[in-house]
């Protein structure tokens, strides 16, 4: 039994069980009616785990800590099951400023089931939520319930005036260390960063995903390293890798390319086909790579996932790809993350011998194809549910020809069709800085939505960088998500 | 790390305060007792209790700790708390250098996370002041109740950025969102389309495209969590190792071939003071593949792994090793006869120390084993370990040529009969002895003429005739000299049995003349002769020994006459033997 286990009467299965129907229920409470049958079983289930504790005389205590939540003082550690469980509680709790919220005994399942519906069903004001909370709920005499704000430590900036200039940190980074060829590899500055960047995701990784739009800045290899490693460490997390995993996975990632270097600048960037000595060339980068990483001094310090990422990230699962192995018989973990979000990246970049490149939806549908020949079908499929079938940046037309960015992907896998998307344009064409919709919000019909997606667009073609969009959202008072919605209309656009 | 607002600024009272200070001062006399003392000293776990103790009596009044760091000083709401003159040395430099700004402690710090905080403050205040990172450190243990404050702006100052936000994305809102969006005419199209085919029933091949993003059913998650779980019981240096040799194979530029290969010498050395011969057996065997396969078609490759391996063998740390397994402290003793087995002829000479000394019956039967093998592959470079001033390792190898009983070994037997030490030279003939060999009873046959009587009568003994009749002659011609009789008992027995043991009728014949040797006084030596005739006559065993022994029964001395008639019963009664048992 683990300390965390002795602390408290629950234990941490039964306080993940907590979690997953406190989840479960406030989505349900957002949809179903309080009578709904689902819904009320749900709050059973929930009240159930609630009383086991409470009879034992503790309280029942929801808190964030930084980027962790616990239960009483059990740290839950999730993994790709219950992922979008915490990422939902996390953020629930930081848009209305809760730090902790307490069940204390005495407490009802009626008064409980009334709780997640009153919080469940509230907008969130642009500004004091808790605040504004915190008198609501006193009206509503919640007798057993108490909420403590956030406290002053725990507020951050606003994520963006971070994460932004923390993305280009990055790629300076990299430059320097790739510019350092055969020198000193200062890693201390790459765990520094990455610890940034795994930090950023926890609070809000929409912010990071958008930043991957961006490419080709200082250098397509330096631009893609960052990209790649931002996406492996986001997958990284809901895999469930400790932080020392994700830093050992984050290095790989920024070094999986450094190969390339190796190879002529006009081979690496030639418009047009190689030739297949060029070819052969080319595909030689990643034991060069590999072999570099190995020839720096610092490869001692290196984890050995580098090495192993940079030989491997062009095998296929069935060691298909190059260069080819003598004895190993699998590719590791962390290349097959590398193998998927490289590929990604790279397909939705443009080159010089590659200038039409895939939306984020063409290039997901391209990957599926090639699911179990190219790419591990399940991570792929992990990866899929984590940016969504629409990624953030995708170009969308909504189904009431409204056109907009998707900003943030569904928490929940069972709606990768259904992002958060800012909107852009009216039903007309017209471009405005439109609110951010949420894709689940019902219609109020049987079974519908308010807004679907229809189709994306290939930015290029209309000379829009999606980025702007996105970092026009991490700009100071552009926190976005509490802007009210355009209202759709039912206009049906005409050929130009 | 993110930012984190002002801590509350104010006047502590001075009760909390003295607290704050008690356990700061605690904390670092914890860190440099752990600093001096090994883990489980009892000075240190004195400092680390009375540390865990002052911070459970604040907890009790408090829900957080939060000191705020200076170059060399703790402040606790802004009054200093702990300060240290010698800034370099001083526990608020270790973690201001690396850029905290704050640490707080919060209740529900356990012992375990205590111990595991103290251990990473320790741990990198022993490294260069330049190579340890405390942020990096204390983020990587992930401490659910410790948390610290370094800003960015750290990471900013440590990284040439151009521009923070470079120009080019630094967005302007009102040309964002102005315009229009008009959408391409095969976007219309495209769009037109889909809405019709909305309305429709989807398509199988659109279903099963949907199948594919759907969320992770439990039996993939199960095989998710596994796959996780699988890489994180691969050894990081077995990863390591085999992606080198993969890299190793694959290196086409010679320089960095011969950089890859340093490198592994280097490793290889690394596993050997860790005792980790797994890794040095692996890296040894697949050098070896490499080796074989460049072999022919890149000389300058070739050379390289020859190179590597000749460095290799001398610098073979022999007597460590031997020191190390006979302290019992080489665990894995498979691995360590395996790797020994790789490493070959230089491992060998070690491989005799433990058949000796090894430390445990375990050890010296895996190095007898290790050396039959060896010998096994290769007999001469065994026998390089027989030398004439190391009658120990010369018993082993001779006991190893017993055993495996190679043809090949026969003349180096036949070199340590040549040996100056005696017990040496005996054991290698009994081993040769064990050959029916033509050269193994050449040599033997040799030795009958050796000055030292214990040898030619162990080489009597051990010699077989049959087939050889020059040998047999000339045996006989040597028991027919007179002074034969003055020989010992036990060589004259050994003699007489050998040409017995040829079953040849010259030697039947010559040794009915020995049984039935007319003498006037019947002495001692005379008698011993006779009887080790017949005795002789019986080993023989052939139609042509019964008349001799009949006749012995008949004439000879009353002696004799018992023991003919003893071995002729003998004869008689295993009808047929002699027969088969004919050399």
């Amino acid at each position: 039994m683990s300390q965390d286990d002795q602390k408290s009467a629950v234990s941490a299965r039964e306080a993940m069980g907590v979690f997953v129907n406190f989840h479960v229920a406030y989505r349900q409470a957002r949809v179903y009616e309080q009578n709904n049958v689902q819904f009320q079983e749900r709050i059973r289930l929930l009240f159930d785990t609630f009383q086991k504790i409470l009879q034992t005389g503790e309280e029942v205590q929801i808190r964030i800590v930084q980027d962790s939540v616990f239960l009483n003082q059990i740290r839950l550690k999730f993994n790709f099951s219950n992922f979008h469980v915490y990422l939902f509680i996390l953020e629930e709790f930081k848009n209305w400023r809760i730090g902790a919220a307490s069940f204390l005994p005495g407490l009802t399942e009626v008064e409980m089931q009334s709780f997640i519906i009153f919080l469940s069903k509230k907008l969130l004001p642009q500004s004091n939520s808790f605040e504004r909370l915190a008198e609501d709920l006193q009206a509503a005499a919640f007798a057993h319930i108490r909420l403590e704000k956030i406290p002053a430590a725990e507020e951050v900036k606003l994520v963006g005036q971070n994460a932004v200039p923390m993305y280009f940190l990055g790629i300076y980074h990299l430059k320097e260390i790739f510019d350092a060829r055969h020198g000193v590899l200062n890693l201390h500055i790459t765990k520094r960063w990455i610890q940034s960047i795994v930090n950023l995701l926890a609070l809000d990784e929409s912010i990071l995903f958008g930043m991957t739009t961006i490419k080709n800045f200082e250098d397509y290899t330096l631009n893609h390293s960052v990209n790649v490693c931002v996406l492996a460490l986001s997958l990284g997390r809901r895999l469930g890798l400790s932080r020392r995993e994700l830093i050992e996975l984050g290095i790989s990632a920024c070094l999986h390319d450094v190969g390339k270097f190796e190879i002529p600048n006009e081979i690496v960037d030639k418009p047009g086909k190689l030739t297949s000595d060029e070819r052969a060339l080319m595909e030689l980068h990643p034991q060069r790579g590999a072999a570099r990483l190995l020839q720096t001094r610092t490869a001692q310090d290196m984890p050995v996932s580098a090495f192993v990422v940079a030989f491997e990230h062009h095998l296929t699962p069935s060691l298909g790809g190059y260069p080819k192995y003598h004895w190993r018989r699998e590719t590791s973990l962390f290349s097959r993350i590398v193998k998927i979000v490289d590929y990604y990246d790279a397909i939705t970049t443009k080159r010089v011998y590659r200038p039409k490149t895939f939306t984020p939806e063409e290039a997901l549908r391209l990957m599926v194809d090639l699911s179990g020949k190219e790419f591990d079908p399940i991570l792929l499929k992990a990866f899929i549910n984590m940016i969504g079938v629409y990624p953030i940046g995708s170009l969308v037309v909504l189904d009431n020809c409204e056109i907009g960015v998707v900003i943030q992907p569904n928490a929940n896998a069972a709606f990768v069709k259904r992002p958060k998307v800012k909107l852009i344009s009216d039903t007309r064409g017209n471009k405005l800085d439109g609110g951010i919709v949420d894709l689940v919000e019902p219609s109020g019909t049987a079974n519908g939505f308010k807004r679907s997606i229809l189709m994306s667009l290939d930015p290029d073609q209309y000379d829009i960088h999606v980025y702007d969009y996105l970092l026009s959202q991490a700009q100071p008072g552009a926190a976005g998500r509490a802007k009210p919605e355009g209202k759709p209309s039912a206009v049906r656009p005409t050929a130009p | 790390m993110l930012g984190w607002a002002a801590g509350t600024e104010g006047a502590s009272d001075a009760k909390t305060l003295a607290a704050v200070k008690e356990i700061l001062v605690v904390l670092t006399q914890t860190i440099s007792q752990m600093k001096l003392y090994p883990g489980g000293h009892s000075s240190a776990a004195h400092f680390r209790e009375l540390f865990m103790d002052k911070l459970s009596a604040y907890f009790r009044d408090a829900d957080e700790l939060e000191i705020e760091i200076l170059q060399n000083a703790f402040l606790f709401e802004g009054e200093i708390a702990y300060q240290d003159e010698n800034v370099l040395r001083s526990l608020p430099y270790l973690f201001f250098k690396d850029g905290m700004k704050k640490l707080a402690f919060l209740r529900g710090l356990d012992t375990d996370e205590i111990e595991a905080f103290l251990a990473t403050v320790r741990e990198i205040s022993l490294l260069p002041i330049d190579v340890g990172d405390i942020v990096d450190a204390l983020w990587q243990r992930d401490l659910a109740h410790v948390r610290y404050f370094a800003p960015d702006d750290f990471l900013e100052s440590k990284v040439t950025v151009q521009q923070r936000i470079p120009s080019q994305f630094q967005v302007k809102p009102e040309e964002l969102y102005a315009g229009r969006i008009d959408l391409k005419p095969s976007d219309v199209a495209e769009m037109f389309a889909r809405m019709r085919s909305a309305a429709q029933p989807v398509a199988q091949e659109e279903i099963d495209y949907a199948a594919r993003f759907a969320p992770l059913d439990e039996a993939e998650m199960r095989t998710l969590e596994s796959t996780v779980e699988g890489q994180r019981r691969i050894a990081p240096d077995k990863d390591f190792l085999d992606l080198t040799l993969e890299l190793l194979n694959v290196e086409e530029r010679f320089e960095v071939f011969s950089g890859i290969l340093a490198f592994l010498k280097k490793f290889h050395a690394a596993q050997l003071q860790a005792h980790d011969f797994v890794h040095a057996a692996q890296m040894l065997g697949q050098i070896g593949q490499i080796s074989r396969e460049v072999e022919g078609k890149a000389p300058a490759k070739a050379n390289a792994v020859a190179d590597f391996m000749t460095d290799l063998e001398e610098s073979f740390p022999e007597k460590a090793l031997l020191k190390a397994a006979c302290e019992k402290k080489i665990i894995d003793a498979e691995s360590f006869f395996l790797y020994l087995s790789r490493v070959g002829l230089p491992a060998l000479k070690l491989g005799a120390e433990l058949v000796s000394h090894g430390p445990n019956e375990d050890v010296r039967s895996r190095a007898l084993r290790f050396l039959e093998d060896m010998g096994r592959g290769d007999p001469q470079a065994l026998s390089r370990l027989a030398q004439d001033s190391q009658p120990e390792f010369t018993r082993i190898v001779i006991g190893v040529f017993a055993k495996i009983r190679d043809p090949r070994a026969i003349p180096l037997l036949g070199e340590i009969t040549g040996f100056k030490n005696k017990m040496s030279r005996l054991r290698a003939i009994r081993a040769l002895a064990a050959f029916p060999d033509l050269p193994a009873q050449k040599i033997l046959t040799s030795l009958l003429r050796d000055d030292d009587e214990d040898i030619r009568t162990k080489a009597a003994e051990a010699v077989r005739l049959g087939g050889d009749p020059t040998t047999v002659a000339e045996l006989i011609q040597s028991a027919s000299r007179k002074n034969f009789l003055k020989k010992s008992s036990a060589e004259k027995a050994a003699f007489l049995m050998a040409i017995g043991r040829s079953g040849s009728a010259q030697a039947a014949a010559f040794l009915k003349t020995m049984a039935l040797k007319p003498a006037l006084v019947e002495r001692r030596r005379i008698r011993e002769t006779r009887l080790a005739a017949v005795a002789a006559l019986e080993a023989h065993g052939g139609p042509e020994a019964i008349e001799p022994l009949q006749s012995a029964a008949r004439r000879g001395s009353r002696r004799v006459k018992a023991a003919s008639r003893a071995a002729l019963l003998r004869l008689k009664s295993a009808p047929g033997e002699g027969d088969e048992n004919r050399p």
